[in-house]
């Protein structure tokens, strides 16, 4: 009973959104203590407070445990919070794993446009980021992650769901085209 | 080994089976027992099964089994039906009570007996057995009307003797010390079990602090990361920058192929393709070399160097050195066919017409009969087996035959042997008939200038038509002995004379092909009759 989405959810890419992390991956975070103890009566404000205490993103790491960051992830997904919720979320710049969180649901869950609309101005944010996977910890940045969101297919040990590429978006539904930001300067030919 | 085995002792009769309602066997049923007799048999009879093991009862040796044999013989259990009272929770069989105990042990009883009356107060815990004995051998003598207590059953919870044990034993100190000491040592657990979890959550949380040696604080040196965003993002911008000269270049291509022409994009292609097929290594196989792959996985990395999978392996034998039936890639197996490959299978090729050498042998070929490097039909062998040297066929073919007659070499021998008579109508007299007979219906006045000439060379004396026409008469009254009909003879003549015609000058097309045909086929077996007669032995 715990582990269905909530009412009157709307289906994401055609399936119960919970489905977008893959079957393995969700079994074994429903059987964790964290998942079992924490997550289970979070709402959309309590899950901030939750995601403040993470200090790593991360997929699975050692024998096939789940991160706090995914289990996470996994209750967005179940309680699908409002879309200006989310927004608010994404210009919490204080915390940026929370950030980080609500960027890989906007990923996951929105639409092409606006996937690219809305994560376009994260790369700026330059912040390092723990990254645990089975290897152990490693170190990245906001802007790697968000980029890595944007082109890959596979984060964190989950596989994304497709978007249509930038540049097919800029001819069909008039994207605009990825602006140069003003804290880089003048871009030298020379660098090319 | 072979010492004689002990007998065991044995039952000397089996076991005896009871049935339900039934008097086991051997019971002497009696309607009347005296006392004396019931009472003897009670005895005797539990002196097979000792209850109490009383000592005054019957000796050990009854136990042997000899004994009882010995004595059963003698014994007879008394069953008898006797007036049975259940009443007042006893049992009075006959007038006199059932008692658990025999006889002997009521007599010793019954002398205690005084004693036990003496000290009615007993103790509780002396048993409500005892007092049923003794109450039992009360109302033996002094008969019925003391009242009888039947025995109810007490739960444990309301016997009074079992709470009071229990209430004495508490109090004792022994159980109060024992009490003092076991909270003690629960108190001690719950003491350690509270330090031990606690002493996990501080590891939990150490561990969880320690682990991290990622350090993922901010603003250590802004600047520092500043650069380094800067560079990480430059270096997105131009991989984005070159997918996207990448796209454009392959739009370009694809109207600039669009706007050639067919034989253009064509020969582009081919090219291409060429080029490609050219850069693919090609390896060296030798002659019907097996595929060896060598395997992908558990190399090490220089096989991704191209290595080349076609190259032969060590154990390669050089097939050619091998007979012609042993070339093949699974000699041996049944699946092995005789098949090697297309041009092996064409046949339009001849060998024989090979100019240059006359044996058109190929690798591993040898003559037949002596293996040298010709053919059979050239092999020297074939000079010192056949006298003649060599023929035009082997075996049967070889045999020598009488020059043919009939064909095209059908009148070189003519004048040396006789005719017949057939044959010799129809050389003479057809063709002469033949041009006298028909006219104009036919076209070939050619062929009779022809015919004439040679007829005149043949026969001689005719030169006119009339002079054949004469002649033919004659040949008439010759041919009616013996012909089977005049009819034919026409047809007959002329065909030979046609045939000949046209076989030294074939310029006819099919009329007289049919009548050479229909001709050769009457006059067949004639020439096989002579031809077989002729022939050389």
């Amino acid at each position: 009973m715990a582990n269905t989405t909530v009412r009157g959810a709307l289906s994401i890419h055609g399936t119960n959104p919970q489905f977008l992390i893959e079957k393995v991956i969700r079994s074994r975070i429903y059987e964790l203590p964290f998942w079992k103890e924490h997550c289970f009566t979070l709402t959309a404000e309590s899950l901030i407070d939750k995601a403040i205490e993470l200090n790593s993103i991360g997929g699975v790491y050692g024998n096939q445990k789940p991160t706090q960051f995914k289990c996470l992830l996994l209750k967005l997904l179940q309680i699908q919070p409002e879309k200006e919720i989310l927004v608010e979320y994404l210009q919490a710049e204080e915390f940026k794993y929370l950030r980080a969180l609500v960027a890989m649901y906007i990923r996951m869950t929105f639409r092409a446009v606006e996937v690219f609309q809305l994560l376009e101005p994260l790369p700026i944010d330059f912040r390092k980021l723990r990254e645990r996977s089975m290897a152990g910890y490693t170190l990245t940045y906001m802007d790697e992650f968000v980029y890595a969101l944007l082109t890959e297919e596979r984060i964190c040990d989950t596989i994304l769901p497709r978007i249509t590429k930038r540049g097919v978006l800029e001819e069909t539904e008039g994207l605009r085209p990825r602006e140069g930001h003003q804290l880089l300067g003048e871009v030298d030919s020379v660098v090319f | 080994m072979s010492q004689a085995r002990k007998a065991a002792p044995r039952l000397a009769r089996p076991a005896q089976r009871y049935w339900k309602g039934k008097a086991p066997k051997g019971v002497n049923v009696q309607s009347d027992s005296e006392e004396e007799d019931s009472q003897q048999e009670e005895e005797q009879e539990q002196e097979d099964v000792p209850l109490g093991g009383d000592d005054d009862e019957g000796d050990e040796d009854d136990f042997t089994a000899s004994k009882i044999a010995s004595k059963d013989a003698g014994r007879q259990m008394n069953v008898a039906l006797r007036n049975v009272n259940i009443s007042g929770g006893k049992v009075i069989v006959d007038g006199r009570e059932e008692s658990g105990r025999t006889e002997m042990e009521e007599e010793s009883e019954e002398e205690s007996e005084e004693e036990a009356v003496a000290a009615p107060g007993a103790a509780a815990e002396s048993g409500e057995e005892e007092s049923g004995s003794e109450y039992e051998t009360d109302s033996e003598e002094e008969e019925k009307p003391a009242p009888a207590f039947r025995p109810v059953f007490v739960p444990k919870r309301g016997r009074v003797t079992v709470l009071e044990r229990e209430a004495e034993a508490e109090n004792t100190e022994d159980a109060q010390k024992k009490k003092e000491l076991e909270a003690q040592e629960r108190k001690k657990e719950t003491i350690n079990m509270i330090a031990d979890s606690i002493q996990r959550e501080l590891a939990e949380k150490e561990t969880q602090e320690l682990i991290p040696d990622v350090d993922d604080t901010d603003g250590l040196d802004p600047t520092a990361e500043f650069e380094a965003w800067r560079l990480r993002e430059l270096g997105r911008i131009k991989k984005e920058k070159a997918e996207q000269l990448e796209r454009e270049e392959e739009r370009r291509e694809i109207e600039r192929r669009r706007a050639m022409p067919e034989e253009q994009r064509l020969k582009e292609d081919l090219e291409r393709a060429q080029k490609s097929r050219d850069e693919k290594p090609k390896g060296q196989q030798k002659f019907l070399q097996k595929y060896w792959h060598k395997g992908a996985f558990h190399q090490d990395q220089e096989i991704l160097k191209r290595h080349d999978f076609t190259q032969a392996t060590e154990s390669t034998i050089d097939v050619s050195l091998l007979p012609k039936v042993m070339q093949v890639k699974n000699f041996g197996k049944r699946s092995q066919t005789k098949y090697t490959h297309l041009l092996d299978q064409d046949t339009s090729v001849d060998p024989a017409r090979k100019s240059g050498t006359g044996s058109s042998l190929g690798p591993g070929q040898a003559c037949f009969t002596c293996g040298g490097p010709h053919l059979k039909k050239d092999c020297p062998q074939n000079a010192l087996n056949q006298p003649g040297g060599s023929s035009f066929g082997t075996g049967s073919n070889g045999a020598p035959v009488a020059p043919r007659k009939w064909g095209i070499n059908r009148d070189q021998g003519d004048s040396a042997p006789p005719k017949s008579w057939r044959d010799r109508d129809d050389d003479r007299g057809g063709d002469s008939r033949e041009r006298g007979s028909r006219g104009g219906g036919r076209d070939d006045d050619w062929r009779t200038r022809d015919g004439d000439r040679r007829d005149r060379d043949r026969d001689g004396d005719r030169r006119d038509r009339d002079g054949d026409r004469r002649w033919s008469g004659r040949g008439d009254d010759r041919r009616e002995d013996g012909y089977r009909g005049g009819r034919h003879d026409d047809r007959r003549a002329r065909l030979d004379r046609d045939s000949r015609r046209s076989r030294s000058r074939s310029r006819s097309r099919s009329p007289p092909r049919y009548r050479e045909r229909r001709r050769s086929r009457s006059r067949s077996p004639e020439r096989y009759h002579e031809d077989k007669r002729r022939k050389v032995d």
